[in-house]
């Protein structure tokens, strides 16, 4: 690792070798500079304990790559002769190596860097002295030592950083540049490694809690971790969170107890993180990442600005002897939306091309790059009357199978027709489009079925779309509208709200129910009955007679009551949950809801509290009724016979003496009371039926 | 207190309604509790499959099956996964929906009724033996809902517990149509249709309802009306008279406007639409219509029904009639086949438009 950092700052932007084994860079005045060593900086003692604010001292940075580049110089790596680099990826070869080679949004570099700052005092042990630092685990000892000593919270809130953005833009480089920078050495796990198995926890261990042999800190980076596949890494990450988590309730108590023994601590609870984890993703909202996502500080990565990255373009073309002018590169980092990686990889494939025909017309070179989807969706529906439509078909199809996001296109294509302006008879061409849709739809099912072999034939299905429907007249672009999220957004939230109704009911009719008849057909006419407008209603029989039946239906789906909140007005009545969203679809019906709705759930919720008030009183007086009753009883059985514990005492006494009178045939059959100064009584139960529990058990029936 | 659909509901096979031959063969089961077979009831929506499934247990259990209480059980996938499900059950029977699971289900299948099949059911009314013979309740009744859900896999799982098992577990599975059940299953099952109701029966059903509950019908006019407008579902039927009946003041007249659910009365202005004015404007519109339509749960294959039903009303000519039909079973196909509704609905009603325009 070592030198790969070391290694090719040469090259790098804007540190230039200048023969003597000090570093120097060029300074906006153009004039170069020297820098020197600082005596005696170590790598992992130079964080910035001192600094207490966010801004970094740029001579320490300085420093601070200074530092390791000059123990690598005098090695051979140095000497690499820099014309064998076109073997060289040159997105290898120009990718940054410290912090001020990196482009782009410098803020949220910073922010990495701030992050990684605050894990310094844990890490290298401000408060140890330097001798005990120097020697075995210095940094793991400081960190303990810090530990106990300084409160827990000196780490960052949340211990994982989570890097996110879209392909190319750099996060994998400055998480390693930052890493480096900031003085640790890097573990990276990414997705070419095993990461499923029980090895990935041992591993993960390993570069969390232990040392290196050259005493630098380890933090570990694991990239690319928004596979689907992910699962048992992020757990293992998680595991890891938590029991720091617990550790660190651990020390924040007992730092009033103090020290117990920090072995004994160790094996009970959780272990304190002591190493930072950055972790890149491109997807944040990828369902792998969603427990691990609230225990992470999340950093969004912008696309470099144009400006800066057609900067950095034209400075490696110069370097590499490629005569690009800036317009070009603009047209390049057009192209590539801000993917500085894909812009390299066409610069290098482009300077390739130039050596072997010197002829350096970017027309034709950049033709092989994809064109986001939205502008071909746009270019299918226009014809050029100049160019010959057989080569405009062609251009169109080379275009479509770059891009190759077939659904996309193929969707886009599908919500534009209608608006585009196309010669027909009748409704005929969209009769034909809906067939060349559904050869789409077919073709796309085999990346369920066939590992997506048939994927590529979709490419054809806007190429129908440009015969049928492509014109010389559509000249404006197409908004395309984006109808399809919506939909399954409210899909998504009527199905959950149908879910929740079907909870509702009692058992006893809801296994008569499922939810495809819930929303088909009872919660439409469900609304209807609540909805029954009875206002008009003269006859007072009547009327109660349609609350009488209103009611259930509201207890049935165990309804409540609300007020409604989006709306301005004041104390509107609603119900919970909103049933009708999901059955609603006629608009002046929707619109009873704010309108005539509300008064009427006004008199149904009155009802409705009446007759609940109604049947607790009754059921009171019903258990009133009962509890005389049961009263009654009791007495009567008491002034029958004597009181059942005194009872149960006097039999035992008798089966005790041996006198049993009133049982003998049971002492006579069970063979253990035979004896009588052991016998005992033997009460059969039969434990978790219901009928055992219910059942009124009389002492008479035990001695039968 | 409960809706009419649950209050009017037979609880035994003494009251079951419409079909008698049915009931018929259902109390024969009964009789002989013992040897009931394993039952896959198929018939539509709304014709009562629950119900008479719910009966035929009453009547060999006794109404302890109507004690019902619901709990979740936990499940995990091979892939480490949990899951949950609702288990409603019964001291004598309990009842799943796998398909809530999605493609999970055969780990319900394995899982949950392997560990009722293992369990022999100890008869604790040995009191009644004499009656029932004593071992009516060695087995525990497993109904299975929405069976034509499940996929392959937990079929394939179901077939030997099936047999394996017999000795403690009758199943009893629910769906409407048999086509995706497996031929081994099939084979296993005692097969009950179970029909529709007829518009006769369902009128008598309504008129019977309606008579309970005090309603006034001036003719039976308005019940047939009913009854044609929900095709022999008798759920829907009895809902649509209780909330007729009470948007109407307890009184049906002949001329009270029909109830029908917002979505219904959607695809009939389509379908009026469509005829009126066949353009690109329109098919926008309908898209619109269409997606709405999704949104609001509605699975696409009812709209094309319906659609194709409200159509065909309207359209008088025999040629355009045999081209809606024509059209309707290809997008209904096509929208087995593929995942993307909208386009094939869509394109469904391009088609109608060319065929209307010819």
């Amino acid at each position: 690792m070592e030198a790969e950092l070391g290694q090719p700052l040469g090259e790098s932007l804007f540190f230039e070798s200048v023969g003597s084994p000090g570093l120097g860079f060029v300074d906006s005045n153009g004039q170069l500079r020297k820098l020197t060593r600082k005596k005696g900086n170590r790598l992992h003692e130079t964080s910035w304990r001192n600094d207490e604010t966010y801004g970094i001292d740029i001579n320490r940075l300085l420093d601070t790559c200074s530092g390791p580049r000059k123990t690598v110089r005098s090695s051979k790596s140095r000497e690499l002769p820099k014309k064998t680099a076109p073997e060289k990826l040159w997105t290898e070869k120009w990718k940054p190596h410290s912090f001020f080679d990196l482009v782009g949004n410098e803020k949220t570099n910073r922010r990495v860097l701030k992050w990684l700052r605050q894990w310094s005092p844990l890490v290298f042990g401000e408060t140890l002295p330097k001798g005990a630092a120097g020697n075995w685990g210095g940094s793991k000892l400081g960190a303990e030592n810090s530990m106990e000593i300084l409160d827990p919270l000196q780490r960052p809130r949340k211990k994982i950083l989570l890097l996110t953005g879209p392909p190319g833009i750099g996060k994998t480089s400055v998480a390693h540049v930052v890493v480096k920078q900031a003085g640790y050495s890097v573990m990276e796990i990414n997705a070419s490694d095993e990461r499923g198995g029980s090895g990935i926890k041992a591993r993960v261990h390993n570069a969390l809690f232990s040392n290196t042999l050259d005493n630098q800190p380890v933090c570990l980076i694991a990239d690319e971790i928004d596979g689907s596949l992910e699962m048992g890494f992020i757990k293992v990450l998680l595991d890891i969170v938590n029991s720091d988590f617990k550790a660190t309730q651990r020390i924040l108590s007992g730092a009033l107890t103090k020290s117990k023994g920090r072995r004994q601590r160790k094996k009970n609870q959780g272990q304190v993180m002591t190493r930072p984890i950055i972790a890149i993703c491109n997807n944040i909202y990828a369902s792998a990442l969603e427990k691990l996502r609230p225990h992470c500080e999340i950093i969004h990565f912008q696309r470099p600005s144009e400006n800066a990255v057609v900067e950095r373009l034209y400075h490696v073309s110069k370097k590499e002897n490629l005569s690009m002018d800036k317009k070009q590169l603009k047209e390049l980092t057009e192209l590539s939306q801000g993917d500085v990686r894909n812009c390299l990889n066409n610069l290098q494939f482009m300077a390739a091309l130039a050596a072997d025909t010197k002829s350096s017309s970017l027309d034709e070179q950049v033709k092989d790059m994809s064109i986001s989807w939205y502008r071909i969706c746009n270019q299918v529906f226009r014809k050029d009357p100049h160019v010959d439509a057989r080569h405009q078909f062609m251009k169109l199809l080379r275009d479509i199978e770059t891009n190759s996001s077939f659904q996309k296109i193929v969707h886009g294509c599908f919500s534009m027709f209608p608006n585009v302006k196309y010669s027909d008879s009748g409704v005929k061409k969209p009769g034909i489009a809906a067939d060349w849709l559904f050869f789409n739809d077919r073709m796309f099912q085999s990346l369920f079925e066939h590992n997506g072999d048939l994927l590529r034939y979709n490419s054809v299905v806007p190429m129908a779309f440009f015969q049928l429907f492509s014109d010389i007249a559509n000249k404006e672009e197409v908004r395309a509208q984006h109808n399809e999220f919506e939909q399954r957004e409210a899909l998504r939230k009527n199905e959950d709200l149908i879910g929740a109704m079907h909870q509702r009911p009692p058992a006893s009719s809801q296994i008569f129910m499922n939810k495809r008849a819930l929303a088909l057909e009872i919660l439409p006419l469900v609304d209807y009955m609540i909805a029954a407008d009875f206002t008009k209603v003269r006859n007072g029989n009547i009327k109660n007679a349609i609350f009488d039946n209103i009611i259930p239906a509201i207890t049935t789906f165990d309804l409540v009551f609300g007020e409604r909140t989006d709306t301005d007005m004041p104390r509107m009545t609603c119900i919970e949950p909103p049933f009708e969203t999901v059955v609603l679809m006629d608009q002046k019906r929707s619109k009873d809801v704010f309108t005539k709705r509300p008064a009427l759930l006004n008199v149904v919720n009155a009802k409705v509290q009446e007759s609940k008030l109604r049947k607790r009183t009754l059921e009171v007086a019903k258990a009133d009724k009962e509890g005389l009753q049961n009263a009654r009883k009791k007495q009567k059985t008491n002034s029958l016979s004597i009181k059942p514990a005194e009872f149960f005492k006097s039999q035992y006494a008798s089966v005790h003496t041996g006198g049993s009178q009133p049982n003998g045939a049971l002492s006579s059959s069970d063979g253990v009371s035979q004896a009588p100064t052991r016998a005992k009584i033997w009460v059969k139960y039969k434990e978790g039926f219901s009928d055992a529990v219910r059942k009124n058990v009389t002492w008479k029936n035990l001695w039968e | 207190m409960s809706l009419w659909v649950d209050k009017y509901r037979p609880k035994s096979l003494d009251t079951l309604s419409h079909t008698a031959r049915l009931t018929h063969l259902l109390q024969s089961l009964a009789v002989e509790p013992r040897d009931l077979p394993h039952l896959l009831f198929y018939g539509p929506n709304g014709a009562g499959k629950k119900t008479r499934c719910m009966s035929l247990l009453q009547s060999i259990f006794g109404s302890g099956v109507y004690k019902l209480k619901i709990d979740v059980r936990q499940f995990t996938t091979p892939s480490n996964r949990k899951l949950e499900l609702n288990v409603v059950s019964s001291p004598f029977h309990l009842e799943l929906t796998p398909s809530d699971m999605g493609n999970n289900d055969r780990v319900v299948i394995q899982e949950l009724l392997k560990e009722v099949a293992q369990m022999e059911q100890v008869d604790f009314q040995s009191g009644s033996a004499a009656e029932t013979g004593g071992l009516a309740h060695r087995y525990k009744c497993v109904i299975i809902n929405e069976a034509d859900a499940l996929t392959r896999d937990a079929q394939a799982a179901l077939r030997r517990t099936m047999e394996k098992y017999s000795k403690n577990i009758r199943f009893i599975m629910l769906c409407e149509s048999m086509s995706s059940i497996i031929a081994p299953i099939k084979s296993r099952c005692l097969l009950v249709r179970t029909p529709a109701p007829t518009a006769q029966e369902t009128v008598e059903i309504l008129a019977k309802v309606a008579k309970d509950e005090h309603v006034s019908v001036e003719s039976d006019a308005i019940l047939r009306s009913i009854s044609d407008s929900c095709c022999g579902n008798l759920r829907k039927a009895l809902l649509t008279l209780e909330s007729m009946a009470l948007n109407n003041e307890m009184a049906l007249k002949s001329t009270s406007p029909l109830i029908r659910p917002d979505w219904m009365v959607v695809i009939l202005k389509m379908a009026n639409r469509i005829i009126k004015d066949r353009s690109v404007s329109q098919i926008v519109e309908c898209r619109s219509t269409l997606y709405d339509l999704l949104a609001h749960c509605i699975p696409a294959k009812v709209i094309i029904q319906e659609l194709t039903l409200a159509l065909m009303k309207e359209v008088r000519e025999d040629e355009h009639r045999l081209g809606v039909i024509t059209w309707a079973g290809v997008f209904d196909e096509r929208l087995c086949l593929g995942n993307k509704p909208i386009y094939h609905l869509e394109g469904f009603i391009a088609r109608v438009m060319c065929e209307l325009d010819n």
